[in-house]
């Protein structure tokens, strides 16, 4: 998150359920997209109300199958033309025992690319953690964090307290 | 009279964190006993795979016809023990049974170890461990070796291989909000190895989103890698003329028998587990009986293959092959056939009674009898099989020697070592999917 967005105000929650409805609030308030929780689960129907945003691992997922698929093939059936031998009155080229090779690969390069997509769209990696973070948001507690300019920090703030939390922070970058 | 409230929600999150995260404390004298000794059995197994290496492989019991022993029923058997945990961490969440949450984590760190050491197998069994690359063909292949791609056994290449990247990975990626919780509550040093390995992780909206999608197409992938691999492992004999392997059920009941003898060992290790880490309020009596329930299909599956391979042997009229059959059961090796027809057909129908699906010590016993039952299936499959093939001057039995005895101690040693480490570094049951099922049913109690 870029400095500008580590800039707002957390509200921590001790009830998903609260926190669920604090985030429709606020999406109603106009805050939408500038919105962010951490949660150690998901509290139920919080990922809905983030459902602007559609994970793209899928694709990741369906390039590193095919490439897979596609790699397998071609090392066994390029390999075997190198030695072009005759086994069991089978051609070197005859693609039916290089399935099990095609399929193998389907699935590493499948799996891997869906690590890949993972660590690339849910930016992981940088052990950095965002500024309001904290970690009882690991353990029992949600944050809703509201990125805002510091003119309306004051207005979020008493929103997210009407709204339930336990407790609210204010953050400046 | 006031009405009791029901427990918040969040305070079962926190007592799951704590409960799960204080069996990464400090260990004791028992923990550091036991450690001790599986070190000694990998030093044991070390010594003698070193005095083996110098000397060559004459110092096994190989001899011919029987060039496959210990060493492959070795492999074959952890390749097995290893599919308890791909099973329950992905076909069981794609099932969505809820069990698995306190099972999976476990069974998965025993995948991951199984499959390391199946991998010492075949590199052992080279003899010239040290032309072990030759295993893996590459392009342009500079080796001017003939890579068979028709051969099973490069099929086991790929499909071994794949699968220990992906049940490392799928285990990694179980573990990052776990190790996320872990970097919040550790304060020894352990700490910024759990920051490194947590990946900056907050679950945030977009993490999770992504987490969820990755997580699930990870066990769609692993699925079918679960079937494919064991069905490959069954191929290296199948796909041979051996009287006793070339047989179209193998590949079934292979996967089954591996399916079997994984939950069995993830009964026998969870047994202790639980009572040591005063975790039996996560690992309830109702999870061992549903593994238990898993080890009584897989039990009658294994068993009706026992049969029909029987069956056909005797149906075919194909005399090698019913000589061969008979010679398993009242030849020289009849010990460990009826080892292993008692030890996976019979013992296991005791399962049948709920009252011994849910005694934790009959469950420990039974699960015991499972591991040695699966070890002596391979070792029968290969051993009975190539000692008795198709012709009476070449039949010859084979005994295993101090060397192979010491490897196999090794490789438990080797396996339990790296199970009882990272379980002081790695929660050994899953914070997040036990939290989350924890909120799924508080939902469902208020629905």
């Amino acid at each position: 998150m870029s400095a500008k967005r580590s800039e707002g105000v957390l509200g921590i929650f001790d009830d998903p359920h609260r926190s669920v409805e604090a985030v429709r609030a606020l999406k109603k308030d106009g805050y939408a997209g500038q919105i962010e929780i951490f949660a150690a689960v998901p509290p139920h129907g919080m990922l809905e109300e983030f459902d602007v945003y559609k994970s793209p691992v899928k694709y990741f997922t369906l390039t590193g199958g095919l490439l897979g698929c596609i790699t397998g093939f071609v090392l066994a059936i390029g390999l075997s033309w190198t030695w072009n031998l005759i086994v069991g009155g089978k051609s070197p080229g005859v693609p039916l025992p290089y399935v099990v090779i095609g399929f193998e690969l389907t699935i590493l390069f499948g799996g891997l690319a869906s690590l890949i997509g993972l660590f690339l769209n849910a930016r992981l990696g940088p052990p950095a953690l965002h500024p309001a973070y904290d970690p009882r948001f690991s353990e029992d507690r949600i944050g809703v964090f509201v990125s805002c300019a510091r003119e309306k920090m004051a207005l979020v703030e008493g929103s997210l307290r009407k709204l339930g939390a336990e407790e609210v922070r204010v953050e400046y970058a | 009279m006031a009405a009791i409230a029901p427990p918040k929600l969040t305070d079962a999150w926190r007592s799951i964190n704590r409960d799960i995260l204080a069996a990464l404390g400090r260990p004791g004298p028992g923990y550091v006993a036991l450690v001790a000794l599986v070190v000694f059995w990998v030093v044991l197994g070390a010594a003698a795979f070193t005095y083996q290496t110098y000397w060559g492989l004459g110092v096994a019991g190989y001899a011919p016809p029987v060039m496959w022993a210990v060493y492959i029923t070795n492999f074959v058997f952890w390749v097995g023990i290893a599919h308890s945990g791909t099973l329950i961490s992905a076909i069981l969440y794609l099932f969505r049974a809820k069990w698995r949450t306190s099972v999976n984590r476990s069974a998965e760190m025993m995948t991951v170890f199984a499959v390391m050491t199946a991998g010492l197998f075949p590199l052992i069994h080279l003899g010239r461990v040290w032309k072990f690359y030759y295993l893996m063909p590459y392009y342009p292949n500079r080796l001017t070796v003939w890579p068979n791609f028709k051969s099973p056994l490069v099929w086991d290449v790929f499909a071994v291989g794949t699968y220990l990247t992906i049940s490392a990975t799928f285990l990694f990626v179980g573990l990052i909000p776990d190790f996320g919780s872990a970097r919040d509550r550790c304060t020894d040093w352990r700490k910024p190895i759990y920051t490194v390995l947590s990946l900056g992780w907050q679950g945030t909206s977009r993490q999770w989103r992504n987490y969820n999608r990755a997580y699930l197409f990870m066990a769609a992938l692993a699925t079918p890698l679960v079937l494919s691999v064991h069905s490959v492992v069954s191929w290296d004999f199948a796909m041979s003329i051996v009287p006793g392997w070339h047989t179209t059920i193998f590949a079934p009941y292979f996967v089954a028998g591996a399916i079997f003898s994984g939950l069995g060992l993830v009964i026998t290790m969870l047994v202790p587990l639980r009572k040591v880490f005063k975790l039996e309020h996560l690992i309830t009596l109702d999870h061992f009986e549903d593994m238990a329930k898993l080890v009584l299909v897989t039990s009658t599956i294994v068993f009706y293959a026992y049969l029909v391979e029987y069956f056909t042997a005797w149906y075919s009229g194909e005399a090698i092959e019913r000589a061969s059959t008979w010679w398993r059961l009242f030849g020289h090796y009849w010990w460990a056939t009826w080892i292993m027809l008692i030890c996976n057909g019979i013992i296991p129908m005791l399962l049948w009674f709920k009252r011994i699906r849910r005694n934790i010590t009959a469950l420990f016993i039974i699960s015991i009898f499972v591991n040695i039952g699966m070890w002596f299936e391979r070792f029968v499959i290969i051993v009975t099989s190539l000692a008795h093939e198709y012709e009476p001057a070449m039949w010859r039995n084979y005994s295993p020697t101090w060397v192979e005895y010491l490897i196999t101690l090794g490789s438990f040693g080797w396996w339990s070592m790296y199970f009882l480490l990272f379980m002081k570094l790695l929660p050994v049951i899953s914070i997040a999917e036990y939290k989350e099922l924890v909120a799924r049913e508080a939902e469902e109690a208020q629905a």
